[in-house]
């Protein structure tokens, strides 16, 4: 995808967004109108904005992490994902989780799947290391002739998921299973309430002998690709969101009064927005550049990407939870506010930095050198 | 081989003066902490945590879902059946103990804000927001007004009534004005009051008022008409006052406990009695009062994230994660040790600042900054200590986190704050004159020169 296109793609989804994700959050309610989240999420995926499983889906090839992004790389999904997240990060991180969810099912036998698809990776027993990424460590679900076995915790999706995509420890190490979510001996607990990003649905999942047809059972296959765009597209969150904060501080400070001149015009409040600005900044740079990475499969470039995607997801929920929290004192007492916004937004960056893989485990994966970097 | 390289194991290879000299005992530091204060003070400190968490602790979670679920006069009646309503002033009237203000005149509010608010920040704040309520009628230094007035409200409580306080100053375009010398020059006040027959009428709204919802009693300060701050004048006034009424209840991110509510008064009358202090001291009440509260926010603070700092111990201690205990894992480890450190290192600030003979303007602001971004910088590391865990609400984490946040905002924001840091020390100590510094600063912005070392 050349720069125009790319371009042309951010414009649709900038449009989209400020059309009918920002009626959504509007000022009522803790997390905005979510009965219109459905309703919002289809005209995502009819404008093409959100991969689905289905060929004949609008967002099947070039939605976010739509089939195109296998062979064209992962700046479009990013390029949208953070022009919705400047009205909305949980509806960002809606068509993010159900983008991930349709785009495994790539590798799938044909007649797997058609519909929201969730992607269960994260255990309750095993850290992300990156040894992990090549074998599946011990408490990894466990995938046999008794079936589906273990646990998986802190999945998320968008609300209507059908369907999940489990990785498992096969006999030939990571596999693929396709799982509905009403099969028999699947229990789904859902983990509300929570801190942010509210749109999204996020479970606990406990699998007891769940049976797999071998036509649902595809793989082997890491995660390392999976996890790269995971984290790209959460570090495209953090950097959507803070550049809305941004936003709605500069506005306030150019409205509002204090010692008799525009805040705007205060040091104490240009030190704030000066600071958020350039951290946001910083960090959209940092993602373009590691959505740009090359990610050949299995070589040492897609140790690289997948390198370069953790470390965007630590630096930029960093620079932006940071930016965030700062663009809310702008507004003082009001950014405290539901009705102002910024405390929502800094709840979502707060639970976008915690989510999937916390700062600590990613600063240790990011101690590693997977060779090539600069 | 390995226990005798440990501290404890490596002492029993000393003399007995020697190991008395060597402290290995794993006494955690609230102890160590407890131990050095006065005799009362201990007392009172074990007093507070024990009231703390067997009555605010188990309700923190379902009162941050919904405010309403506890009712907060009822757990102030609680509170002050223990003594802990009524302790600005001195048996028969209150239940001060002179020999607990000894050592500093803040440190007991200290210590009962840290562990109120280590068990619960909302609820924490809806009780001590009383003792701010109050605050002017002990600090205007009129001690008739003192006696009569904070004497009826003692006794009310006595009598099982729930008299609890509120402070009002903020007004909905003054909100950082009425905390900072510049901006109160010029703020755009909007509740004024009118000399009439025996009293006075007061016009205008107040907002994001601290227990305004419930409160009895409030201090409640408004300028004379069509003036600024310095005729602002501190007026006690009660609910039952004609044409005073509560206004809508903000939605806030955290401490949500404790409701932050607008005031509305339409042509209140005030009776002449009803002035705290004299007409137009407003503005020195109001500020004093700031110099009383702010190290108290810096133990709200302080409280707030040790809470933090508790729920991820535990959390730590009882997870296991590849075959072992998270607290195993150095790097836990070393992140737990900051958040210990950094609490340490707060409420030394907190007991420095409550210790000096007399609250002042540069004491209580570094306490209150200093806390309270500090409480930030604990509360986020404990949310990442608990991974995925860290934003679900039942974790008790993500809420700290939500209720620090206010701390670096309410008694004036963190940037005030350095503002008063300077102008109450470094501004004094340099002769530096704050109106020529506001104004450089304004022009400096306007040029786009942002005013850096020359």
């Amino acid at each position: 995808m050349d720069t125009d296109q790319l371009n042309a793609m951010r414009e649709t989804a900038r449009r989209f967004a400020r059309r009918e994700v920002a009626p959504l959050v509007g000022t009522e309610g803790r997390d905005g109108d979510l009965a219109r989240l459905p309703g919002v999420l289809a005209r995502a995926a009819e404008a093409g904005l959100m991969a689905s499983p289905d060929p004949d889906a609008a967002g099947f090839e070039y939605g976010v992490w739509g089939r195109a992004s296998l062979d064209e790389g992962a700046a479009a999904s990013v390029a949208v994902l953070e022009e919705l997240a400047v009205e909305c990060a949980g509806v960002a991180a809606c068509v993010h989780f159900a983008g991930l969810g349709a785009l495994e099912l790539a590798g799938a036998p044909a007649d797997c799947g058609s519909g929201p698809v969730a992607v269960a990776l994260l255990g309750p027993g095993w850290r992300v290391s990156w040894p992990a990424f090549d074998a599946p460590p011990p408490g990894a679900v466990q995938l046999g002739a008794g079936g589906l076995l273990g646990a998986c915790k802190f999945v998320c999706g968008a609300p209507s998921t059908r369907d999940y995509v489990v990785y498992a420890a096969g006999v030939h190490g990571w596999e693929r299973a396709l799982v509905s979510a009403a099969a028999e001996g699947l229990t789904a607990a859902k983990v509300d309430p929570r801190t942010g990003l509210a749109a999204v649905r996020v479970a606990h999942l406990h699998f007891e002998a769940v049976e797999v047809a071998s036509a649902q059972r595809f793989g082997p296959a890491t995660p390392r690709a999976y996890v790269r765009r995971l984290m790209l597209g959460l570090a495209a969150l953090a950097v959507g969101n803070a550049r809305g904060a941004l936003r709605e501080a500069r506005r306030y400070a150019g409205e509002r009064f204090q010692g008799g001149a525009r805040i705007e015009d205060h040091a104490a409040v240009r030190l704030l927005l000066g600071d958020s600005a350039s951290r946001v900044a910083a960090a959209a740079a940092w993602l373009r550049e590691a959505a740009g990475a090359e990610a050949a499969q299995g070589g040492d470039e897609e140790s690289v990407a997948l390198w370069r995607a953790l470390a965007a997801k630590l630096r930029c929920g960093k620079e932006c939870g940071q930016a965030v929290t700062d663009c809310l004192q702008v507004l003082g007492g009001y950014g405290y506010m539901e009705e102002y916004r910024l405390e929502k937004r800094l709840r979502d960056a707060m639970t976008t930095e915690a989510m999937a893989v916390e700062p600590n485990t990613l600063r240790l994966l990011c101690a590693t050198d997977p060779g090539g970097l600069p | 081989m390995s226990d005798r390289i440990k501290p404890k194991g490596a002492r029993e290879r000393l003399d007995p003066l020697g190991q008395l000299l060597f402290d290995t005992d794993a006494t955690p530091i609230w102890d160590h902490d407890t131990a050095t204060l006065s005799r009362p003070l201990r007392r009172l400190r074990y007093r507070y945590r024990d009231f703390a968490q067997k009555h605010l602790a188990p309700l923190g979670l379902a009162a941050d879902r919904d405010p309403d679920f506890v009712d907060i006069p009822e757990l102030f009646m609680r509170a002050a059946r223990e003594g802990f309503g009524t302790e600005f002033m001195p048996p028969p009237w209150g239940t001060l103990q002179i020999t607990a203000v000894w050592g500093g005149l803040l440190l007991p509010s200290a210590l009962k804000a840290e562990e109120f608010c280590a068990a619960d920040g909302g609820l924490g704040l809806a009780l001590l927001a009383h003792e701010l309520g109050i605050a002017p009628l002990f600090i205007a230094g009129n001690l008739k007004e003192h006696f009569h007035w904070l004497g009826l409200i003692y006794r009310e409580i006595k009598a099982g009534e729930p008299a609890l306080a509120a402070f009002a100053i903020t007004e909905p375009g003054a909100g950082s004005d009425v905390e900072d010398t510049e901006g109160a020059r010029t703020a755009r006040l909007g509740c004024f009051y009118e000399r009439g027959e025996g009293g006075f009428r007061i016009n205008g709204r107040k907002v994001f008022i601290t227990d305004g919802a419930v409160a009895r009693w409030v201090t409640l300060f408004a300028a004379e008409k069509g003036r600024g701050v310095d005729t602002w004048t501190c007026f006690l006034l009660d609910k039952s006052m004609a044409g005073f009424e509560g206004g809508r209840r903000e939605r806030k991110m955290g401490q949500r406990a404790a409701d932050a509510s607008e005031l509305i008064l339409e042509d209140v009358f005030v009776p002449d009695d009803r002035v705290v202090g004299e007409v137009g001291a407003g503005w020195a009440i109001n500020r004093n009062v700031l110099n009383f509260s702010r190290p108290v926010v810096g133990a709200i603070a302080l409280g707030i994230a040790r809470g933090a700092f508790e729920h991820a111990a535990r959390f730590c201690n009882e997870t296991r994660l590849g075959g072992r205990h998270l607290v195993d894992y150095q790097d836990v480890q070393l992140t737990l040790a900051d958040m210990l450190m950094k609490l340490s290192a707060m409420r030394a600030t907190v007991w420095h600042a409550t210790r000096y003979r007399l609250p002042f303007q540069a004491a209580g602001a570094i306490a209150k900054t200093f806390c309270s971004d500090t409480a930030w910088d604990v509360c986020t590391s404990a949310m990442t200590l608990l991974g995925d865990h860290g934003y679900v609400h039942a974790a008790s984490v993500e809420k700290a986190v939500r209720d620090a946040r206010l701390t670096q905002i309410y008694e004036g924001t963190n940037q005030i704050n350095r503002l008063a840091i300077f102008e109450g020390q470094l501004g004094a100590e340099f002769g530096s004159d704050c109106a020529d510094c506001a104004a450089a600063a304004q022009c400096h912005a306007e040029s786009g020169d942002m005013g850096g070392p020359s």
